[in-house]
């Protein structure tokens, strides 16, 4: 197996791992945002991982749109 | 064996791994701010040394461009260093060659110690050809090589985590001011008074002079200017290009720059 090939599955698998962390945030962000505690830094703390993870679900989707876009721009110049 | 298509392939699938990375990172439940503040870090490194590899054409054509505009040709710069050499050597022969014939003459060579020590002239002349070789085998390197070392320092920029970032940079930066800068050497020693041309021509004028007024010329004259011209004024333009290269690893790393070869006397 080449290093290319390691390399190429590596982020395979990250990119995997990375959805289903975006899943795991989504559930617990929502529980603890929506948990009956009347504590208001665990929230808090709810609403900042779902804002994260949304940003992170953003990325993933259109990371190979972005790599596609910038060789094609590159190439054109 | 790899070739430079080779390591930019490794290198943008190693830029996609640090996206990756990233956005995994991002999608973390933690909310610890040391970690999450990687996230939009290892994103943007990941687009930026992609950026990177797809610009490696227009870096190495803009160089090359930028050389021929600026420098002057390889050419002129590897044969002014050759006949250098050249002159050097064969001047250390003649001189050797004539301290070994003087010598031989009963007490001559100790009185020719006494008043000019010859040991000095011979290690400076010495270390003047060893540097020029160094030189030599520099620039060789650089020639042949800075493609590669672009490559190369962008496989290393594209790591995850930063890890390669300064030295892929150093590798950058270097080779495109080393492979521009370096046949400039021989105008810039000429701007400041320092010719290879002047150093061999008065040995005619004082040649038929006395053997003390030879000596006289030889210590008083033609060892400061070799050492200047062969020694000094190298160094000095090596750390001007130096001092130049690692600015501009900085300013491709944002975090620092340093030189990945020497360039002192070794």
């Amino acid at each position: 197996m080449s290093i290319l090939q390691i390399v190429q599955n590596l982020s395979t698998e990250v990119a995997q791992i990375a959805w289903g962390l975006f899943l795991l945030a989504w559930g617990v962000g929502w529980a603890l945002r929506g948990s009956p505690i009347p504590i208001f830094r665990i929230k808090r703390s709810g609403q900042d991982i779902l804002e994260d993870a949304i940003l992170a679900a953003f990325f993933l989707a259109i990371g190979s749109s972005v790599f596609a876009l910038i060789q094609y721009l590159a190439s054109q110049v | 064996m790899f070739s430079i298509a080779d390591l930019l392939t490794v290198a943008q699938a190693l830029s996609l791994l640090t996206y990756f990375i990233g956005t995994a990172i991002y999608a973390l439940p933690i909310p610890l701010h040391g970690v999450k503040k990687w996230a939009p870090r290892l994103i943007a490194d990941g687009i930026y040394s992609l950026v990177l590899i797809t610009a490696y054409t227009i870096i190495v054509s803009a160089t090359v461009e930028l050389e021929n505009e600026i420098s002057g040709s390889w050419g002129y710069y590897e044969y002014w260093l050759q006949s250098t050499i050249t002159q050097l050597s064969m001047l250390y022969q003649y001189l050797s060659l004539a301290y070994a014939g003087l010598s031989s003459i009963p007490y001559f060579g100790k009185i020719i110690n006494s008043i000019f020590p010859t040991w000095v002239f011979f290690s400076a002349l010495s270390l003047a050809l060893s540097y020029l070789s160094f030189l030599q085998l520099l620039s060789l390197f650089i020639y042949n090589d800075f493609e590669v070392l672009i490559a190369l320092g962008i496989l290393l920029i594209a790591l995850p985590f930063r890890i390669g970032r300064v030295i892929g940079a150093s590798f950058i930066s270097s080779a495109i001011v080393f492979f521009i800068g370096l046949p400039y050497l021989p105008n810039f020693l000429e701007n400041l008074g320092l010719s290879t041309g002047q150093l061999f021509l008065p040995v005619s004028q004082v040649s038929n002079t006395t053997v003390f007024g030879l000596f006289n010329y030889m210590y008083s004259y033609l060892l400061p200017q070799m050492v200047a011209v062969t020694i000094f004024g190298p160094l000095i333009y090596l750390t001007l290009l130096a001092s130049l290269s690692i600015g501009v690893a900085s300013l491709i790393s944002g975090m620092g720059g340093r030189l990945p070869f020497p360039i002192e006397v070794p």
